[in-house]
């Protein structure tokens, strides 16, 4: 009888195995096509020239870090990493001060059409907006300002912020506002005390995504941005001057563009997850 | 205490205007002047810029486009059949995808980082290095093939395949937001039906059939309606990697529009497109929306 | 609450349009203002330092002639006591960033970049260029040593649009045929080939796409392509356009050339050929793929420099070769120009005649970009037979694009059918097809 048993318990601890060890495989089979590319990225970053213009495609090589050199003498990198840091950060902070509010007034005094209305606003292509804007900013001088790029951004990131925790505000159970009501509390005051420290993780990821969003966003920077405020997406085309498609620049270009986007990813990706999922659960 | 307790009375009988006015003011303005332009310009023809002024030419560009447009029957073609395949593929390939990595497993953080990556990269840049790795001399694509032992391809040089690999790089770049919605969406269903249907003896296939998918499609309908309006408007990477070419056979409404306005500098005809353009989206997401609406 | 929202949104639209159309006003002011701007006439003669402290801004693309030019910036500043603030951007952007900015009339840009062949006629309609005329002929804001007549007539005709002078010349390209001498003499040719027949032959001989060495390839991007057929065309005895204005490449000549450029393309060209314009097979021939190359002149210095291109000692260069009809030639050209809108036109004008000027322009050529002023040779350090080449081929050298307005759209048209051609299609059709499309754009712009 024990000897059956653990037969029994041996095949299926075998099984388990096979099971886990067939699940693993698979799952780096799903992984290779998202890392191939980074991977692509991060090593032609620091090919040298001659394994770039080699007629074929060359696996191995000698490491250089002489495109990251070419990136941060010939371009300005610091300032546009400053400039779409500054640029971000603002346009996330004023969506947060005037998307919260809204958001939770959506959510809660039942209005949702506005939330649609709201959500239009990213129905229409970047497009539409560069000349006209061009124009009203260089009427009143903002060309090349951070206020007309962080104007220009809010067209991003204002409807995510709202559309995104519209999904939280509903999440969040009556009975807290209700009892915070009962005490005699105004809106205003329940929503600062109660609502919003209960949503910290919704703000946390709507607001990261929301600063992704225009960390990448790449039209507005050539037309609105001037020589002073030019953001990072632009850099990347500085190397693919006449004369030759410099790979090895622009893939460090890439590289060191993507790079604090997703570290601060890594960090959160559980908020991100649950940003998500909240804004899509009730959204 | 007196002018804080009417301050709050007052605000909380006007909420709505109060809380969500500023920011509909501010969209507002952002948005009002840009689109009145657009639709005005629509009207007129527009050579010179500020120097001169507008052309008033009634409905002539709207007939132009739907009578005489060869370009722009092409980029309607190209933009639903780009748009509802690559969505499509996301969602396939993103529900399963989560459906296959919900479970406990030792290294599911860094899974999840990964998967993440694709979608958080700068589009701009993500597109060049998907340009060089479709390079028939320079990249690693054809060099693996030939490894393999197959014949080279021309990539994003092919007609045939052009659009294909621009849908093929936009499925990469996306379905790990319909994937980690989709799972978040999973982590949040109670048990108990699977727990009765594993009872019932339900295998595998037909729980997720019968039981998963049911209950996790409202979510994956919202992100995928989400996805469908981003999707409509795609354009880093088409202009990147292929411009719209070989031919016209990538072109898009979208960098229809781009090239009609910035390289023919035919601002009033762009802006009748944009028109037809914003009318086409719009149309879609409202009906996707009163579709989620009814199915509840 | 949101009806009185969108009456709100509705009048401070509309007020925005006025203000708009209003700006149509400005140049005439701004006009007014230069006239009256005394300081360059209180002098009895002219003064390089007359508008010290002022700043100008110039956009530019990226070129070797900007490259070239950016470094002696510093020359102008020191002289003029004139502040430039340079921007330089990739073409596609720059076209796009000028493009917003002259629609919107800021007012911001002093000096820029152009292509007249390319936007020569459209920029002129609406209204963009500064006339030079009266720069150009006032001794009290020109240079003495200008000497404006050293400027090549023919091109500056070209540069001049509804009697107006729009521009100046600062860089002129030939299409020439680069050429690995050590290929061709290993193959046992004794020369560059001076008929298409020598030239197919030739690419014949040496093509060896198993060890990644192609015989022969020219542009198949689409509109890229433009430039490069023209030659093509005119020596199979075909041309754009007719003496009526209408598109004249659809004759049994032109559709011949275009079949045969597609041909050769596709047979002796590296694979993808349709998605190569100069960049890609610029870094081809660098890296030693390509035995036989068409293109502009421009790509010289990049071919010549030993840091990025494993070939530099062994190039060589031939004009374009015969067809049946001719050898044709053909010319590019960037130019210079000051907005209609700039503030600052008598300062834009100090910096335009001295990057045109014959100190400029002679710094430039030693490096190998020709300016368009007829006294001034090459460097020493520029190959023989590139300078014997380039003369021999402006010499002959026709526009490489058609004298229409709407240039951009119609190389898009164009360009299709040369695609199709390199892609084996039905070119005939593919190139009719182009041709009433061409009509139809040019119609429609009138």
């Amino acid at each position: 009888m024990a000897e059956q048993l653990s037969l029994r318990t041996r095949k299926r601890v075998v099984r388990k195995a096979f099971r886990a060890s067939g699940f693993y495989a698979l799952l780096g089979v799903i992984l290779v096509p998202f890392a191939f590319v980074f991977w692509y990225m991060v090593s032609t970053s620091l090919k040298p020239a001659e394994a770039l213009i080699s007629p074929t495609f060359r696996w191995t090589f000698e490491p250089t870090l002489a495109n990251y050199r070419q990136v941060f003498e010939q371009t300005d990198f610091i300032s546009f990493m400053f400039n779409s840091l500054l640029v971000g950060f603002g346009s996330v902070v004023i969506s947060l001060v005037f998307g919260l509010p809204a958001a939770f007034a959506i959510a809660r005094f039942n209005a949702p059409r506005l939330g649609v209305i709201i959500l239009s606003s990213r129905v229409t292509p970047g497009i539409t907006f560069l000349i006209p804007l061009f124009i009203i900013f260089s009427q009143i001088g903002w060309i090349d300002t951070y206020q007309a790029l962080i104007v220009a951004h809010l067209l991003i990131t204002l409807p995510m912020v709202i559309w995104l925790m519209i999904g939280f505000f509903e999440d969040v159970p009556q009975e807290m506002i209700d009892s915070a009501r009962v005490d005699g509390a105004s809106i205003t005051v329940t929503f600062l005390r109660i609502v919003l420290p209960m949503t910290k993780g919704g703000i946390a990821a709507s607001s990261i995504l929301a600063f992704i969003f225009s960390w990448n966003h790449f039209m507005f920077s050539v037309i609105l941005a001037g020589r002073h405020t030019r953001t990072l997406p632009v850099a990347v085309f500085e190397f693919m001057a006449y004369g030759q498609i410099n790979w090895g620049a622009i893939a460090a270009a890439a590289t060191v563009m993507t790079l604090p986007v997703i570290i601060i990813a890594l960090f959160v990706q559980r908020h991100i997850v649950e940003g998500l999922a909240g804004g899509a659960i009730k959204g | 205490m007196g002018i804080i307790s009417r301050v709050s009375r007052f605000t909380d009988r006007h909420v709505l205007s109060i809380y969500v006015g500023p920011s509909l003011v501010l969209l507002g303005l952002v948005m009002a002047f840009p689109v009145v332009f657009t639709v005005y310009l629509s009207f007129h023809q527009w050579i010179g810029g500020a120097l001169r002024a507008p052309e008033f030419v009634g409905f002539e560009n709207y007939a132009r486009i739907f009578t005489e447009d060869e370009r722009f029957r092409g980029a309607i073609i190209n933009t639903i059949a780009l748009t509802a395949g690559a969505v499509a593929a996301q969602t396939v390939l993103g529900v399963a995808l989560a459906v296959f990595i919900h479970r406990e497993f030792a290294i599911r953080g860094i899974v999840r980082s990964i998967i993440l990556l694709p979608m958080i990269a700068t589009p701009v840049a993500i597109a060049l290095i998907w340009r060089l790795m479709f390079h028939p001399q320079l990249g690693a694509l054809n060099d693996l093939l030939e490894r393999l032992g197959f014949a080279p391809s021309d990539w994003l040089a092919n007609p045939n395949l052009a659009l294909l690999l621009v849908g093929v790089v936009d499925t990469w770049e996306w379905t790990p937001l319909i994937a980690l919605i989709t799972l978040a969406g999973l982590t949040a269903l109670p048990h108990d039906p699977f727990e009765a249907a594993a009872i019932d003896g339900a295998n595998a296939w037909q729980r997720f059939w019968y039981v998963t998918l049911p209950m996790v499609r409202p979510i994956v309908v919202v992100a995928v309606v989400f996805r469908l309006i981003e999707a409509l408007k795609t354009f880093d990477i088409i202009l990147i990697m292929t411009a719209g070419g070989p031919g016209f056979v990538t072109e898009t409404l979208n960098i229809y529009i781009y090239n009609t306005a910035f390289q023919y500098q035919k601002i009033g005809y762009s802006s009748a497109l944009l028109v037809v353009f914003f009318v086409l989206v719009l149309f879609i997401a409202s009906s996707m929306l009163s579709l989620r609406r009814s199915r509840g | 609450m949101q009806v009185s929202d969108k009456s709100i949104r509705r009048g401070a639209a509309l007020g925005l349009v006025s203000l708009m159309a209003l700006a149509g006003c400005t140049p005439a002011t701004v006009e007014a203002e230069v006239e009256t701007d005394g300081s360059a006439s209180v002098g009895a003669e002219f003064d390089w330092r007359a508008h010290e402290g002022e700043t100008i801004r110039f956009v530019a693309g990226l070129q070797p002639w900007q490259e070239a030019v950016v470094p002696l910036i510093a020359e102008f500043e020191d002289l003029t006591g004139i502040t430039v603030e340079v921007e330089a951007l990739p073409e596609d952007q720059f076209r796009q960033r000028l493009q917003v900015e002259l629609t919107a009339g800021s007012g911001d840009i002093d000096v820029f970049m152009t292509s007249v062949l390319q936007d020569g006629p459209r920029f002129a309609e609406s209204g963009w260029y500064a006339d030079l005329e009266p720069f150009v002929s006032d001794p009290l804001l020109t240079s003495p040593d200008y000497n404006f007549s050293d400027i090549s007539s023919s091109v500056l005709e070209g540069h001049t649009f509804n009697g107006v002078l729009s521009a100046l010349p600062i860089q002129l390209e030939v299409q020439m045929l680069y050429y690995r001498k050590d290929l061709l003499e290993a193959a046992g040719f004794d020369g560059p080939p001076s008929t298409y027949e020598e030239l197919e032959e030739m690419a014949a001989a040496v093509h060896d796409p198993a060890n990644d060495l192609y015989g022969f390839s020219s542009r198949g991007r689409g509109a890229a392509t433009v430039t490069q057929i023209t030659t093509f065309l005119r020596s199979y005895g075909a041309d754009y356009l007719d003496a009526d204005g209408k598109a004249a490449f659809a004759s049994d000549e032109g559709i011949e050339a275009i079949a045969e450029y597609g041909r050769l393309v596709r047979t002796y060209g590296p694979s993808g050929g349709v998605n190569n314009s100069w960049e890609e097979l610029l870094a081809l021939f660098q890296s030693g793929s390509i035995a036989l190359w068409s293109d502009n002149s421009g790509q010289a210095a990049a071919l010549r420099d030993p840091a990025t291109s494993s070939v530099a000692e062994v190039v060589g260069y031939a004009p374009m070769p015969a067809g049946p009809v001719t050898a044709a030639q053909s010319y590019f050209g960037w130019a210079a120009a000051v907005a209609e809108t700039s503030g600052k036109k008598e300062a834009a004008w100090l910096f335009l005649q001295w990057l045109t000027g014959p100190d400029v322009v002679s710094q430039l050529q030693e490096q190998g970009i020709p300016g368009g002023r007829v006294s001034i040779g090459f460097g020493p350090d520029v190959p023989e037979e590139f300078v014997t080449t380039f003369q021999t081929a402006l010499a002959d050298a026709t526009a490489q694009l058609p004298a229409v307005k709407p240039v951009p759209e119609v190389r898009d048209a164009i360009g299709a059918a040369v695609v199709s051609s390199i892609l084996g299609e039905d070119v005939p059709t593919a190139v009719r097809k182009a041709a009433e499309e061409f009509d139809r754009i040019v119609e429609s712009s009138e």
